[in-house]
């Protein structure tokens, strides 16, 4: 009896006494544990400039266990449907680019804003209280009928006044980096303002269109918030913070046709000068269309504003005419239809998390903007939505200049953080930049009390020049034209790569990305069938059928193809392989310096250390000419005759006679010591890993195809640049693409002075008259030293190809210190090595004109 | 005697008040499990499995009268200690401790079933020539109370171990232990007690005590550590305010904050949704309760009787009040489950068995003398 008079006084001091402030407790502890997110380290060129860092993103979540109503578990599944088109709408390609050429190149950038014609409304003074006032920190609910109806006009005008057009003194005065100036002039405004546009048009289309009654009801629920607060109206305050997001069904516009949607929109934009009645319209006009963001281009097909057409071309909102913007209507409207799968999947997901009472993750990585919908006063965090931030990479994939740095650098999953692209830098370094959250729990502190605090990753300066790289992506033409290869360009004091570029370009990288791994996925699997027979893929076929995991993306496409896997015969699955090769070999989704979809032998590129080896290994004498015959019919023992050939000469004409003659006498095991001597097997830092598999293979091969570039031998042309600044420095020079003072610079001494002033001479006579890369045009006016390769192989199609090899350094003229090794590839060609020339040439020379004070040839 | 006619016109000694209030407890407890599923109905029909299994196993503790039941004492106190055993030798670890055995699902909680079996013991052991005059008399008494209470803080289950103690102290006052020597040994008892805390208790169980008598002053990592469930229990209840909220409404519960909302603090989802009114009612039901089951003791003759009933009513009583002192902090923090109300098999199982215990004594009154079975079985 006394422990039950106890626990009444205890609930009665709980419950009544302490009652609001156990209220306030709940409000301060609401988040409870989060994370803090840990900044993954940013990567940037030799000179400092940012080619990849994190930007704040949020996830936001919903426990879907605060949504008891079938209604509202429809409701949020649209939301889900609805959120891809927001995300989209947000990353525009524009805002992007101009994001990032801020950080490229700030001064560029300004410049061009400065171009813009600025006629805004916003000035320097009032730009930050105006946006203010637009949309208040929470992005709270109107709460009365002018306050609604001024945002809106207030968005619409600072959409249409000033869109993109940022005052350029506006940015210089306001602190932080021209990055962050320019996210939140272009990215902030412009969010801010669709945001805001969402908002009042999810509000109107509640209403029906109807705002002064609408607003009327915003009223009462201003006063229903502050009986929320005594607990006592919970259930209106609950739903009306749900219609605040999702809204209801609108009539389709089908049935209005375009007749009755062209009175709308002038019903819309007629009384204009009246803000009331402008506003009021509008929003009928958005409840009209029930959906989309389409007031902007409802006014410029209607009075043809010019500003407005900009700014609804600036996000996405496409075309200036009537009939174009209801095409486009039409088109979201049949987007939107397509995704009712994905809804109904969505919606399943939903319903199992429900039953655990487990959340769930709605958006992840959005724009930290979306957490105005869900935080504050009144919003959707009440229930059961929250918000927690995090930070993503920066995408590479906008802009057409980013597309090879792109593929070089790769990419990080924002759901899991981890490298997306196999050889890149982001994955060579993951290590390095990684970066582990904190957590933190909900307290008095700003941010709360921190329980673990994040760590951050290592910043990676890279050896690569962000100008160069533009320079010479530029100089190798355009995606259309550019055949699959590669260029290296390293520094031969350093080793560091100056600049690495694959061709052809990708046009769209994530495009290229995803095609890669289609494909490869149906190689493998089409190996997979042909190696296990068909009984493997009927079974697998069941087994895809009976399961859960069939619902996945990957598994839908796994299906499809087993089951033409299954319907064809054996020579067809060949064929498909056949062609499936060939896609892979032209796909613009490798950075061929590094990565490759086909064998990279290296061709007589490796005559050069052969030469050296058997100088060296005194084999063979520098002077002592060698009888080569003619040989066509002996497998690779082939060549054109040379007559009496030195080692000199080897290398001028390339001869094969005189290289197996000296392979053969090295020997495999001595190739493979020599080929180790110029860290062929050894890691590039920020790039490669050690590759001691290859030495292993390359111990069963003929000695004879080694000392030509043959047999099993594989090399990348990042390394290949490697062996040219090697060979001309006389040092073992390892090619790195990270600053990194702990990795010695120039290794041991390679050879004796006299033996690689031999091979230097020879590589020197290469590109005069007489030899292999003699006759080739544009390369007259550059002094280098270089060896050409060429590797036969014969593709599917019967056809014989060569892959092109062009490996050298300038400048190479007497007494001229090397400063650039290059290697330059190109994977299909008809004729010979020399076809990588020019490749090479064009790099060299946009090099000297992006930096011209280091044009040393 | 035995025949389902005759146990049928036994049903008229069944007591009303305590068929009752065990019913309104049971109704009660499916109601806030329907709350506490979160939309689900996957507690209540797990619930309702356990309530058909346990009246299943209840029918033959009501109905084999209660001397017969106590000849069985030893044997299933010694299968109790047995299993108890067994289950800190074999049992699967699960958050810590070793307390279930994989039976019927998540599995069967030994510690639970061994409160029936030392009840039937303790009674078994007061026979009614027995006195407990000398401190010698009590020996066997401690000792069939001590034995489980070891074995079940080694698990470790400090809660469930600390529920023999009162029990023992009630068969001693039911059975006439003289007061004086009552205080002295419980004062003795105490200060043991308290001296060996420091060796008895593991570092969170200090930690939970800490944050029970430092809930204002409790920091970050103990806010999310060990003080977390009791902070979110406290919010829980505070948050019902006067007149709580509606079924299923109760915010902080709903969002999923409090874990273990459908057992171990199943009092701050009702504390919440009915608020102090409601809740304070609540707590009467409690209290009626157990005061019916006292008063089906209080009317028997036979010492083994009244000690199964007072036994039944401290056992169930001092969990259901334990449970809610946890909840509001008057307690340090025990998973205990509320008896008849929390999501729980084998909770549900040995509650429902005491009421059985306590019906079966109501409806065969004056069994010992009139058979005698135990005196002749002994």
């Amino acid at each position: 009896m006394i422990a039950a008079i106890a626990i009444v006084l205890r609930l009665h001091q709980l419950q009544v006494t302490e009652g609001e402030r156990w209220l306030a407790r709940a409000e301060d502890s609401r988040g409870g544990v989060s994370t803090l997110p840990g900044e993954r380290g940013s990567i940037s060129d030799v000179e400092g400039v940012l080619l990849a860092r994190d930007q704040a993103a949020v996830d936001v979540s919903v426990l879907p266990s605060a949504f008891r109503e079938q209604s509202l578990l429809h409701a949020l599944a649209d939301a889900l449907v609805l959120s891809g088109a927001l995300g989209a709408e947000l990353s525009a390609e524009r805002s992007k680019a101009l994001r990032w050429e801020c950080v490229t190149d700030p001064s560029g950038a300004l410049q061009r804003l400065a171009r813009m014609p600025a006629r805004s409304l916003l000035t320097d003074d009032n730009m930050p209280a105006r946006m203010d006032t637009l949309l208040p920190p929470h992005g709270v609910l109107p709460r009365r009928r002018e306050e609604g109806a001024a945002r809106l006009a207030e968005a619409l005008r600072v959409l249409q006044g000033s869109g993109l057009r940022v005052p350029v003194a506006s940015m210089a005065k306001l602190p932080g980096t021209f990055g962050n100036v320019a996210e939140w002039d272009v990215a902030g405004i412009a969010a801010r303002c669709l945001e805001e546009l969402r908002l009042l048009s999810a509000l109107a289309r509640t209403a029906a269109g109807d705002l002064p009654a609408l607003m009327q009801q915003l009223d009462a629920l201003g006063r229903r918030e502050e009986l929320w607060k005594q607990r006592q109206v919970r259930h209106e305050l609950r739903d009306a913070a749900a219609l605040d997001h999702f809204g209801t069904a609108a009539p389709a516009l089908e049935e209005l046709g375009p007749d009755a949607w062209r009175a709308l929109v002038q019903e819309a934009a007629a009384p204009f000068a009246d803000e009331d009645q402008a506003s009021a319209a509008l929003a009928r006009c958005a409840a009209w269309l029930g959906g989309g963001i389409p007031t902007p281009s409802m006014l410029s097909a209607v009075d043809g504003s010019d500003d407005a057409i900009a700014a609804a071309l600036a996000f996405g909102l496409v075309s200036q005419e009537s009939e174009g913007v209801l095409d486009a209507w039409f088109a979201v409207r049949s987007r939107e239809l397509e995704a009712t799968p994905l809804r109904a999947r969505r919606e399943r997901e939903l319903r199992a998390l429900w039953r655990r009472g487990r959340s769930y993750v709605l958006l992840c990585a959005a724009e930290p903007q979306l957490s105005a919908l869900v935080t504050g006063p009144g919003r959707l965090g009440r229930i059961g939505f929250s918000v927690s931030p995090r930070l993503v990479r920066q995408p590479l994939s906008a802009a057409r200049e980013f597309r090879g740095l792109g593929l070089l650098l790769g990419g990080v999953a924002s759901e899991t953080g981890e490298a997306t692209v196999a050889r890149s830098v982001e994955a060579a370094l993951h290590e390095r930049l990684r970066a582990t959250d904190g957590e933190s729990v909900a307290g008095r502190a700003a941010g709360g009390d921190v329980l673990l605090a994040p760590q951050h990753g290592t910043p990676v300066r890279l050896t690569l020049d962000w100008k160069v790289q533009r320079a010479v992506e530029d100089a190798l033409g355009s995606p259309e034209s550019s055949e699959p290869g590669a260029l290296v360009l390293l520094d031969i004091t350093t080793g560091g790569v100056i600049a690495m570029v694959s061709t052809p370009l990708p046009r769209v990288l994530s495009a290229a990305l995803a095609e890669r791994r289609e494909l490869e996925n149906e190689r493998t699997l089409l190996r997979r069938v042909l190696g296990r027979g068909e009984g493997w893929a009927r079974q697998r076929l069941l087994s895809l059928r009976g399961s859960a995991e069939a619902e996945s993306e990957a598994s839908r496409s796994e299906f499809a193809v087993l089951q033409a896997a299954c319907d064809s015969s054996g020579a067809e699955l060949q064929r498909r392989l056949d062609v499936l090769g060939e896609r892979l070999a032209i796909s613009a989704a490798y950075h061929r310096a590094v990565d490759s979809p086909e064998h990279l032998p290296p061709g007589s590129v490796f005559k050069a250390v052969t030469v050296l080896a058997a100088l060296q290994e005194g084999v063979c004498n520098a002077a002592t000419p060698f009888e080569c015959r003619r040989t066509e019919h002996r497998d690779f023992l082939r060549c054109k005759g040379h007559g009496a050939t030195n080692a000199h000469d080897a290398l001028k004409f390339s001869c094969n006679a005189w290289c197996y003659d000296a392979g053969s006498r090295l020997g495999v095991p001595r190739l493979i010591q020599w080929y180790r001597k110029f860290g062929m097997f050894e890691p590039v830092p920020g790039l490669m890993e050690a590759d001691e598999r290859l030495a292993r293979e390359l111990l069963r091969d003929d000695a004879r195809a080694l000392a030509i570039g043959g047999g099993s031998l594989r090399v990348a042309p990042v390394r290949a640049a490697g062996i040219a600044a090697s060979i001309a420095t006389g040092r073992v020079v390892r090619p790195r693409l990270i600053v990194d003072p702990s990795i010695p610079v120039q290794g041991v001494a390679l050879a004796a002075e006299k033996h690689l002033a031999t091979v230097r001479a020879g590589m020197r006579a290469v590109v005069q008259p007489g030899g292999t890369a003699g006759t080739v045009p544009g390369l007259g006016h550059l002094r280098i030293a270089a060896k050409t390769g060429t590797a036969d192989y014969e593709a599917s199609s019967g056809e014989r190809l060569h892959q092109a090899w062009f490996v050298g350094w300038a400048p190479a003229g007497p007494g001229e210190t090397p400063r650039i090794a290059f290697a330059a590839m190109l994977a299909h060609t008809h004729d010979q090595g020399a076809d990588a020339a020019p490749m090479a040439a064009r790099a060299l020379d946009a090099y000297g004109a992006a930096r011209p004070e280091r044009k040393w040839w | 005697m035995s025949s389902p006619l005759y146990a049928l016109s036994k049903l008229r000694g069944l007591d009303a008040f305590v068929l009752l209030f065990t019913t309104l407890l049971i109704l009660a407890g499916l109601w806030f499990l329907d709350s506490a599923g979160h939309g689900s109905d996957v507690f209540v029909t797990t619930q309702l499995r356990w309530l058909v299994l346990s009246l299943a196993v209840a029918l033959p503790a009501m109905f084999i009268p209660w001397n017969r039941l106590l000849s069985l004492a030893p044997a299933l106190y010694a299968f109790g200690l047995l299993l108890l055993i067994f289950v800190k030798l074999a049992g699967p670890v699960i958050n810590g401790s070793q307390r279930w055995l994989p039976l019927l699902g998540r599995g069967l909680q030994p510690s639970e079933f061994m409160k029936v079996f030392t009840l039937l013991l303790l009674a078994r052991i007061m026979r009614p020539q027995c006195s407990l005059d000398k401190y010698g008399s009590w020996f066997p008494l401690i000792i069939a109370g001590l034995l489980p209470t070891t074995l079940i803080i080694i698990q470790p289950d400090l809660g469930t171990s600390l529920l023999f103690v009162p029990l023992t102290v009630a068969v001693l006052i039911v059975g006439g232990a003289p007061w004086k020597k009552l205080l002295l040994a419980g004062v003795l008892g105490a200060a043991a007690l308290a001296a060996c805390a420091g060796l008895l208790l593991e570092d969170y169980q200090k930690e939970r005590i800490w944050s029970t008598l430092h809930i204002d002053n409790m920091t970050a990592a103990q806010r999310s550590g060990p003080g977390y469930q009791l902070e979110q229990s406290l919010i829980a209840v505070g948050n019902g305010g006067l007149g709580g909220h509606d079924h299923g409404e109760g915010p902080r519960v709903q969002s999923g904050r409090l874990p273990y909302h459908q057992n171990d603090f199943i009092f701050a989802l009702i504390a919440e949704e009915q608020g102090f009114v409601g809740t304070t009612l609540f707590v009467l039901l409690e209290v009626l309760f157990v005061l019916a089951i006292f008063r089906v003791g209080a009317a028997q003759r036979e010492a083994p009787a009244r000690v199964l009933c007072a036994g039944a009513a401290v056992l169930l009583g001092t969990q259901a009040f334990v449970h809610m002192a946890v909840t509001v902090a008057l307690a340090p923090t025990k998973g205990l489950p509320l008896p008849l109300v929390s999501a729980g098999g084998s909770s549900l199982m040995v509650s429902i068995l005491l009421v059985a215990l306590v019906q079966n004594v109501a409806m065969h009154r004056g069994r010992w003398h009139s058979l005698g079975a135990l005196s002749s079985s002994s």
